[in-house]
């Protein structure tokens, strides 16, 4: 089992942020999380990372974050772009190597970063930050990898190449985010999560009227695709 | 002058490294508040001295400063510290005006303390600058891959072993530790012009940290020297020419490059 929690709480002050969650993911799952803004998506990785102390019981990979930092060296985290500080003229070569991180040529290659790496990574355009980012991550040959809004600002060759190496890559993942589709036919599961748990299943299980109401406190069209997986249909305020 | 010439040297090295983590911080603010709240800490100094009990400036000034720069820390968030640092800055100067009032007859001393002057410093301050200096270049080196990471990304560092508020109490710390160790000789009014100003400017030109560190020593140097040669010529103070030519430098490359684009 990579991640078990049991009645997980945390709140910001009186404001609750996740209440009561308890699910399982298996070692070598790709999870998608799915929340409207404030639906406490990313205090949940946080929470796994234990940069906050949620209430309940929690196991990740085997280890409470709140009190093994061990677990940390297992773990990879791409945070929200809009959270790193460009202010520092920092290039692509050192972005990747810092703090000691060996480069790795295979995963530079694949993400198609080998001409780019004297550049700053300030003026990269949003998708190649994001392979940079997701390239930073992997070098750490992670057990477990949390991606927070990958595909933000992101275009969609960039989305099918993000969704391509995490299918492939020998980890557990976790990907919050607002709209599933780009990623939905590689996924194991979806967690449907707005402050509480609505659902966590395939496509098919948690795509329904009631659950969609429950989330966005709104009606979302649902389609089945081709394949047979169930999509939600978003306008552009829930992209 | 070699006294001089080695202080110069000392402060652009501090204002390099402090400067640009305070930039990079995005809190160049907090060179103004600690500045100030080393000033509570020299008055209260002044104060005790002023009963007869001696106790020496810089003691007390780093103590305050260090303990209002951790408290604006504490209590704000990374992308989020203007508060923490009003809050802090309000405070120690309250502090600061509450002990002068009680001191009668030392205005020449606070003067001295407020603007500073590169001419008048003593022995056992160049002691001090060269003790933090070379703390700070120790402490900074030593962390330099950590504190890039941590500034880049705060979120994710913590992934990295990197405990976010302890970093960001080391900066701030750094922070406060040479904006106390230049106050005798640039001021408490002038310090954040030395420190910003050329930080600012290399924050326009540098490819790389390294880069703007030593573009910030550089041009710290050059203002620094510039006032102090230029003081020698005219009645005028130098730290106060040294920060006007920093801040005059800023402001033309700012609009030259407004002008090319």
């Amino acid at each position: 089992m990579a991640i078990k929690a049991k009645n997980l709480s945390y709140s910001y002050g009186k404001k609750k942020a996740l209440e009561n969650l308890t699910f399982e993911i298996n070692e070598g799952e790709l999870i998608a999380v799915l929340g409207p803004n404030g639906a406490g998506k990313t205090t949940l990785l946080k929470c796994l990372i234990g940069s906050l102390k949620p209430k309940g019981e929690l196991s990740v990979l085997g280890m409470d974050p709140r009190k093994d930092p061990r677990v940390l060296e297992k773990i990879s985290y791409v945070p929200q772009r809009s959270s790193l500080n460009l202010d520092l003229p920092l290039s692509v070569e050192k972005v990747l190597s810092m703090n000691n991180v060996e480069l790795n040529l295979e995963i530079l290659k694949e993400l198609e970063l080998e001409d780019k790496m004297k550049m700053l990574f300030r003026e990269l355009s949003g998708g190649s930050q994001q392979r940079v980012l997701i390239a930073r991550a992997l070098m750490r040959e992670p057990e477990l990898l949390l991606l927070d809004e990958p595909f933000n600002g992101v275009d969609l060759p960039t989305q099918e190449k993000i969704v391509e190496i995490l299918e492939k890559i020998n980890a557990t993942v976790i990907v919050v985010l607002h709209n599933v589709n780009p990623i939905l036919h590689a996924v194991d599961r979806i967690m449907l999560l707005n402050k509480e748990l609505i659902a966590f299943g395939s496509s098919g299980d948690v795509f329904k009227r009631e659950n969609m109401l429950k989330l966005y406190k709104t009606e979302i069209p649902l389609i089945t695709c081709e394949e047979g997986f169930v999509h939600p249909l978003y306008s552009d305020h829930h992209g | 002058m070699d006294k001089i010439l080695l202080s110069t040297f000392l402060i652009s090295l501090l204002v390099a490294i402090s400067g640009n983590l305070a930039v990079f911080r995005k809190a160049s603010f907090l060179i103004t508040s600690v500045a100030h709240s080393a000033l509570a800490g020299v008055a209260l100094s002044l104060l005790l001295s002023s009963f007869g009990i001696q106790q020496d400036y810089f003691l007390l000034a780093t103590i305050f400063a260090i303990a209002f720069a951790i408290l604006a820390s504490l209590t704000s968030k990374f992308s989020d510290i203007d508060t923490g640092i009003a809050i802090s800055f309000a405070l120690s100067m309250s502090l600061a005006v509450i002990f002068l009032s009680q001191i009668r007859g030392m205005s020449a001393k606070i003067w001295s303390f407020l603007f500073g002057d590169l001419f008048l410093i003593t022995e056992q301050d160049l002691l001090y600058l060269t003790f933090s200096s070379i703390s700070i270049v120790l402490i900074f080196g030593l962390l330099y891959e950590k504190l890039l990471l941590f500034l880049f990304d705060p979120e994710g560092a913590r992934v990295s072993g990197i405990n976010p508020k302890l970093f960001d109490a080391i900066i701030v710390t750094i922070i406060a530790i040479s904006v106390v160790a230049v106050i005798r000789s640039v001021g408490a009014i002038l310090a954040y012009s030395i420190f910003i100003a050329p930080s600012a400017i290399a924050k326009e030109f540098a490819r790389s940290v390294k880069q703007s560190l030593i573009i910030t020593f550089v041009i710290a140097m050059i203002s620094l020297m510039t006032g102090i040669f230029t003081s020698l010529i005219l009645p005028i103070s130098a730290s106060a020419l040294s920060a006007f030519i920093a801040s005059t430098l800023y402001l033309v490359i700012f609009y030259i490059k407004i002008y090319k684009k």
